[in-house]
């Protein structure tokens, strides 16, 4: 009986999505200790962990590691909020509108499957090498989950909450704040966990193409010139950004999913 | 057949015409002054010019079978993984942390450092597609076989089935769906980082060539390269989701 107990339980902490424990780290702390150990420190191809450090060091010292940061992050923050905002408000608009969502569903479609390196060259003819550019390339490619999570909750939202609000004479605009918006931001969140680690990739991508700023222009340059060390920092720093983004959202939706009984986790993009 | 042409979306191919002309307008108008747009004529002219003369259809080759080979070996390689993990319990343990942190690294970063190990090279763009799209289906199969109801899995012992019954009959099935997502998603990246491993790392297919006319200053053929990938990546997209739906009969689940 405590074995089925036992059992079950396990099951629902795997339906639930169980963290991984810490012993996990163990084959990964292995390979760096051994690479560090075994890798000569002048290696082109794989410079042990200790000199990825100094050569973020050097690149500090050389005032080019901070400004790089605060740009990629600036951009990486814009462009999660114009992807929310505008994910969440067009979400809303083809969730609501049949006839809209039906007019604009090829484009849409079409757009949605383009793979975000090939925008990059076109958007440089159109808007040049600024940050503009950077911006609409990473919203237009990044903006999807949030936008198609929005749309299905908007379409789905229960009759009985638009009728409450019919019997209660609810103006438009109140119907739109105090019905409309609530039911949305449990998928709102859902996409934008999604949406967020897309987000600081596109943000890499373009800075590696267009060369003009950032740690993706860092690591680009780092690699042109062949110094392996940088480009291994630079890569672990990046990484560094992925984990804190990670925690990030993952915070996030702790923090609001106890407002939301009908929480559930979605398969994320990788 | 008459369903066929009703679910054919008029009005919004409509608007997408309407977009097109849209555009025309305002290369011969406002934006007649900047050389470094093409109008849609200039660009549809520019694809006929390619398909007939050029080498768009060799670079369409190019791109499309480096990632449709690296969406299959990736998708070997992850569903192997995600295999192991979900059904070996000690062995997701011991390594499940490792694995996050190494898929915090945005993906994009590996670029440079396969150009770093093997050069600008065919090895490369093979390496950062199936590097890239092994993720999804890694954790679409790991989530797949672990979530799989525990009242199925009660079944099997019920029925005294075998470790590999139970896994062809009830877990793979089971899991399938959310597999299906994970292979989906892997097929989409694999277009993707195929033409930006093409702009960075390997001097061939549909990337380079876009790049190097952006470079050139020729936007039409830009614009025309862009429209490619654009329907590569649809196309592709469109073909599984048939054969998906297709798979989802043989199982007995209509969506």
């Amino acid at each position: 009986m405590s074995a089925m107990a036992d059992n079950q339980s396990r099951m629902h902490a795997r339906a639930r999505g169980e963290s991984a424990p810490v012993r996990g780290l163990l084959p990964l702390g292995l390979a760096l200790l051994l690479w560090e150990m075994l890798a000569s420190p002048n290696s082109p191809y794989f410079p042990p962990p200790l000199q990825w450090f100094r050569a973020l060091e050097a690149l500090s010292k050389a005032g080019r590691l901070w400004p790089a940061i605060a740009t990629t992050l600036t951009h990486f923050a814009l462009g999660l909020l114009i992807n929310i905002v505008l994910g969440s408000a067009l979400g809303i608009v083809l969730g609501r509108s049949q006839v809209l969502d039906r007019l604009l569903g090829p484009i849409l479609e079409f757009a949605r499957t383009m793979p975000a390196g090939a925008l990059v060259p076109v958007a440089v003819l159109i808007m040049g090498y600024t940050s503009t550019m950077t911006l609409a390339v990473v919203v237009l490619t990044s903006f999807w989950p949030i936008l198609l999570n929005t749309r299905a909750s908007a379409r789905s939202i229960s009759q009985d909450r638009l009728d409450t609000a019919r019997a209660l004479h609810l103006s438009w605009w109140a119907t739109q704040c105090k019905i409309l918006l609530p039911s949305v931001v449990p998928s709102v969140r859902l996409g934008t966990q999604i949406a967020a680690p897309i987000t600081l990739i596109i943000v890499l991508l373009v800075e590696m193409l267009t060369q003009v700023s950032g740690v993706g222009r860092q690591i680009a340059l780092a690699q042109s010139m062949f110094r392996s060390a940088s480009v291994y920092g630079l890569v672990a720093l990046t990484g560094c950004f992925g984990l804190a983004v990670n925690w990030l959202i993952g915070g996030l939706g702790r923090l609001t999913r106890k407002y939301d009984p009908a929480f559930s986790d979605g398969v994320a993009a990788g | 057949m008459n369903k066929a042409i009703r679910g054919i979306n008029l009005p919004g191919l409509a608007v997408m015409a309407l977009c097109a002309g849209l555009w025309e307008l305002y290369c011969r108008t406002f934006g007649s002054g900047f050389d470094s747009i093409a109008s849609t004529y200039v660009t549809v002219l520019a694809i006929k010019d390619l398909v007939l003369h050029g080498p768009l259809p060799a670079q369409l080759a190019h791109t499309a079978s480096v990632a449709l080979v690296g969406w299959v070996i990736a998708s070997g390689f992850g569903f192997a993984i995600g295999l192991l993990l979900g059904l070996s319990r000690t062995t997701w343990i011991y390594s499940m942390a490792s694995i996050e942190v190494l898929r915090s690294i945005p993906s994009i970063s590996f670029v440079s450092i396969a150009v770093l190990l093997f050069g600008f090279s065919a090895m490369t763009e093979m390496v950062i597609v199936v590097y890239v799209s092994l993720w999804p289906m890694l954790l679409g199969t790991l989530s797949g076989v672990r979530s799989t109801p525990g009242r199925l899995l009660e079944v099997a012992r019920v029925f005294h089935l075998s470790g590999i019954a139970t896994f062809f009959k009830i877990t793979l099935p089971a899991a399938l769906p959310v597999i299906i997502v994970g292979l989906r998603l892997s097929l989409t990246l694999s277009v993707a980082l195929a033409v930006v491993a093409e702009m960075i790392g390997n001097p061939a297919g549909l990337g380079f060539a876009m790049v190097s006319s952006q470079q050139a200053m020729q936007p039409a053929n830009a614009f025309a390269y862009l429209l490619v990938i654009g329907v590569l990546g649809w196309g592709l997209n469109a073909m599984f989701a048939f054969a998906a739906h297709r798979l989802d009969f043989a199982y007995g689940r209509p969506s």
